[in-house]
């Protein structure tokens, strides 16, 4: 595991490929052009997005295919609100107690969900979400139950320091998965995914690894969770832990191109931007285009958008995990 | 008698007469998991569907729900039909996540077009059975809750004797037992898949005629009792008919209690589902009549 | 190198494995041969810990690896293959070879290591000019070849070939066997083998090992099993009549 993080941080120090350094510069001077608090806002939410689809796709490159997201987001929000309610721990340091618990979320899911597959899986991550969102409604008196908690906003709500906040979690978080795609662990992820029976009969530890997976793509998440009550300036399990939050990375990650890295960020960004939009113009029922878009996703563009561009730019059919892309 | 044994009982009875309802709509969720080895995310939406049919041929024309019933079968059955062929069958030899997502998708995009097109407002349909409730000695239910029940086990036990007695039952069995050795018996594999699936969807339908007259109709309705009926399939284990309906009326009582008998005890009724799915998954995977995995 | 002895194996009612012993040595190429269901997967699979017996003792080096998870077994330094060709269909050869490179591997490697290590195991199985593409354009015997490079990146000493000719055209069966024998004669591998097609493996091995229902019913030279009366009644003259 030390081995694992030390060969981690080595890539990370060992510079950020081209893309998503411009990526991340463009993001950074967003602000700029969007003059205009709510788009600010819509922005926010879409790193926020983009953030919890590359982890949970994380989790998805190993073959656990989780519909239980939201439980680390809402555990997340709840950790740094609860620390500041009851500690009066400032949200910036309670974020990375988010992250933590989030984490420890994960091992139990993790150690759960580890004989089980494909729908049994999905539907015990489905479970344990909504269990844990019935408990913090029921327990009023500690989290302030269904009604929610309010709590004084970060930066006193200003957001573009907000904005920037997001930015940087967003950037810590990229980057992390992006060395992660190119490292050992994401080998060892891909080839359980691929054939956990092979994957044993090689050396890989299947319980180890799956539990890897767990942990990261929980630990984001939980930062975001963390982030955002403060950032909304309110708190409830509806919010916090609804089932939207599961399910929108998915849908993110099969538009965009599930298994890769640009895929879910692409799907966020389409996404995202476009829900915001329909819900003020079409506040009932406007989530029926994240239906639609499934649909026709699954069906007629099944590794998304990633794949239809490499069969558009010619690339070979396999980008090996160093990165290097391979000519025709 | 001590009135807390009549509450007791009539806390069963209760669980028992849901426990029906959900039963007949998870045998439906079953049998489509058992042939076509896909759990249908959007099953909760054929109950939707067919409860908003069964309320609205009530409202506009008057017809009783018991008599809509084969309105509703029709109905449900050509729905069923158009997203198997159109959506379901293409996605063979596919990812087995693809079938989540779709059904997942469909789930939703059916959802908020109710809600669109009929508004969140909980509907229900007034019959002259509604209010009425039925004595058996101190225990009173309502008898709408009855009849429910009684048309639920008439057509749980249909479908009994159509999957264990006659020729297409046994094909049904055949395929969800075997696939390669049904298909080289010259079983038609698609044909099957198609009428399998539309065959839940019609159950389904009627289910949600059931909760029509009995609960509310709403457009979320569906998705919430295809997720309790997620837990009943997986504790009765998946693929087992008559697991399926242990399971419904297991866990029909089990909700039944924990709203009674636990303070704060209807908020805690979902978690009693999942808790129960959770210990199943951990302990005995395959369920209680499932068979080994 | 390998020693079995008295594995019992059962699956419900029916007994897979009764009894099996016998022993492999460094550097022998053994043959393990019987009719449909005689247990001889069963055996690969009880030996590289993917099921475990009912009763017996498995010791490979003279470590007991009765009990150990696969990958554990597979560090030790068990390869094998299967039946029907497993690979990796979504990563590359070259990823293929790499995975089994850094985790199975007798020593701790970095990833660009792994990379030179697993393309020179590719060089020497043929496959290197294909490294960067995935499984899906290989013919089927490349892609059987890609298993075994795939299991020898593990630098193991024991190899458990399952049927690796089976599906093969005759001169694919020729080469697929010169490999076999390669992987013994230069790189010092014992090996395992499965296998129905008896004209390539009778020729090929020292010594044979016959399983008829879950029972050793014959051991020694293709020769003499090949005279063995109870191996003839076994296969009823019609996996025989085809070697």
């Amino acid at each position: 595991m030390i081995y694992a993080l030390r060969e981690l941080r080595s890539k990370f120090k060992s510079g950020i490929k081209n893309p998503l350094f411009i990526f991340v510069i463009l993001l950074a001077l967003l602000p700029l052009a969007l003059q205009e608090p709510y788009l600010l806002y819509v922005a926010t939410l879409v790193l926020i997005y983009i953030v919890i689809a590359v982890s949970w796709n994380i989790l998805a490159e190993s073959g656990q295919f989780s519909l239980g997201h939201a439980a680390f987001f809402g555990i997340g929000a709840y950790t740094s609100t609860l620390l500041y309610k009851y500690f009066l721990v400032n949200p910036l340091l309670g974020m990375p107690f988010s992250a933590l618990t989030s984490c420890a979320l994960a091992l139990l899911m993790g150690v759960i969900c580890l004989p089980l597959r494909e729908f049994y899986l999905a539907i015990a991550t489905l479970a344990l979400s909504e269990v844990l969102r019935t408990i913090v409604i029921m327990l009023p008196e500690i989290t302030g139950g269904a009604v929610g908690l309010g709590i004084p906003p970060l930066f006193g709500g200003n957001r573009v320091l907000n904005y920037y906040l997001m930015l940087a979690i967003a950037v810590i978080a990229l980057s992390t998965l992006y060395a992660v795609r190119r490292s050992k662990l994401y080998l060892a992820l891909v080839t359980l995914r691929c054939d956990e029976v092979v994957a044993s009969s090689i050396g890989i530890n299947p319980v180890k690894y799956r539990l890897y997976a767990f942990l990261l793509s929980a630990l984001f998440p939980g930062l975001c969770g963390g982030f955002f009550s403060f950032y909304v300036g309110f708190i409830d399990p509806f919010s916090v832990f609804n089932i939207e939050i599961s399910i929108a990375p998915q849908i993110m990650s099969v538009l965009g191109g599930i298994y890769t890295f640009w895929g879910p960020i692409i799907g966020a960004l389409i996404i995202e931007p476009v829900k915001e939009f329909l819900r003020i113009s079409m506040p009932t029922g406007y989530l029926v285009v994240y239906g639609i878009i499934m649909i026709l996703c699954i069906r007629f563009l099944p590794r998304g958008i990633m794949e239809a561009l490499k069969a558009y730019t010619g690339m070979s059919e396999a980008v090996p995990v160093g990165g290097r892309k391979c000519s025709r | 008698m001590d009135p807390s044994i009549i509450t007791f009982f009539q806390v069963m009875m209760c669980g028992l007469l849901v426990g029906g309802l959900y039963a007949l709509f998870s045998v439906g969720l079953n049998v489509i998991f058992g042939v076509m080895k896909i759990i249908n995310f959007a099953h909760g939406e054929f109950l939707m569907l067919g409860g908003y049919l069964t309320y609205f041929l009530f409202m506009l024309a008057n017809i009783d729900p018991l008599l809509s019933i084969p309105i509703t079968m029709a109905l449900l059955f050509l729905v069923g039909f158009l997203i198997e062929k159109s959506l379901i069958k293409p996605l063979a030899g596919g990812p087995p996540y693809s079938y989540i997502l779709l059904t997942l998708g469909i789930s939703i995009a059916l959802q908020n077009i109710a809600l669109i097109l009929w508004t969140g407002n909980y509907r229900s349909v007034p019959v002259w059975y509604s209010a009425l409730p039925l004595s058996i000695g101190p225990i009173s239910v309502g008898l709408s809750l009855v009849v429910a029940f009684t048309v639920a086990v008439i057509l749980t036990a249909i479908l009994y004797v159509l999957l264990k007695r006659t020729t297409f039952g046994k094909s049904v069995r055949a395929l969800s037992q075997n696939p390669e050795l049904a298909q080289a018996m010259g079983i038609n594999v698609s044909k099957m898949y198609t009428l399998t699936f539309c065959l839940g969807a019609m159950v389904a339908g009627v289910a949600g005629s059931l909760v029509a007259f009995t609960m509310y109709i709403f457009p979320n309705v569906g998705f919430e009792i295809a997720i309790k009926s997620f837990c009943i399939v997986i504790l009765g284990g998946l693929g087992s008919f008559e697991g399926a309906i242990v399971g419904a009326l297991l866990l029909g009582l089990a909700e039944s209690f924990t709203s009674v008998y636990l303070p704060g005890g209807s908020g805690w009724a979902p978690v009693v589902f999942f808790a129960v799915l959770l210990i199943t998954l951990v302990v005995k995977p395959q369920g209680l009549l499932g068979a080994k995995a | 190198m390998l020693e079995v002895k008295d594995v019992y194996k059962r699956f419900g009612g029916l007994e897979a494995l009764k009894g099996v012993s016998f022993c492999v040595n460094k550097g022998e190429l053994i043959g393990l041969i019987g009719p449909n269901g005689a247990g001889k997967t069963t055996l690969f699979n009880v030996i590289s810990g993917i099921l475990k017996p009912e009763k017996g003792i498995i010791k490979f080096k003279g470590i007991d690896i009765v009990g150990l998870k696969p990958y554990e077994i597979a560090r030790l330094g068990i390869g094998r293959t299967f039946q029907l060709s497993r690979p990796l269909m979504d990563m590359t050869l070259l990823d293929n070879v790499v995975v089994a490179c850094i985790y199975g591997g007798r020593k701790r490697v970095g990833l660009k290591e792994a990379r030179s290590i697993a393309l020179e195991k590719l060089r020497l199985v043929g496959l290197a000019d294909k490294a960067h593409l995935t499984p899906k354009s290989l013919t089927l015997l490349e892609r059987k070849i890609l298993e075994i490079s795939r299991a020898l990146a593990l630098d193991p000493e024991l190899l458990l070939l399952d049927e690796p000719l089976s599906g093969l055209s005759p001169r694919e069966i020729d080469m697929h066997v010169s490999l076999i024998k390669r992987i013994r004669e230069d790189l010092g591998v014992t090996v395992i083998w499965i296998e129905h097609v008896m004209r390539a493996i009778m020729g090929a091995v020292d010594r044979v090992i016959v399983l008829h229902q879950g029972a050793k019913i014959a051991e020694g030279s293709p020769r003499e099993v090949a005279k063995d009366s109870n191996v003839i009644k076994a296969y009823l003259g019609e996996e025989y009549a085809k070697g």
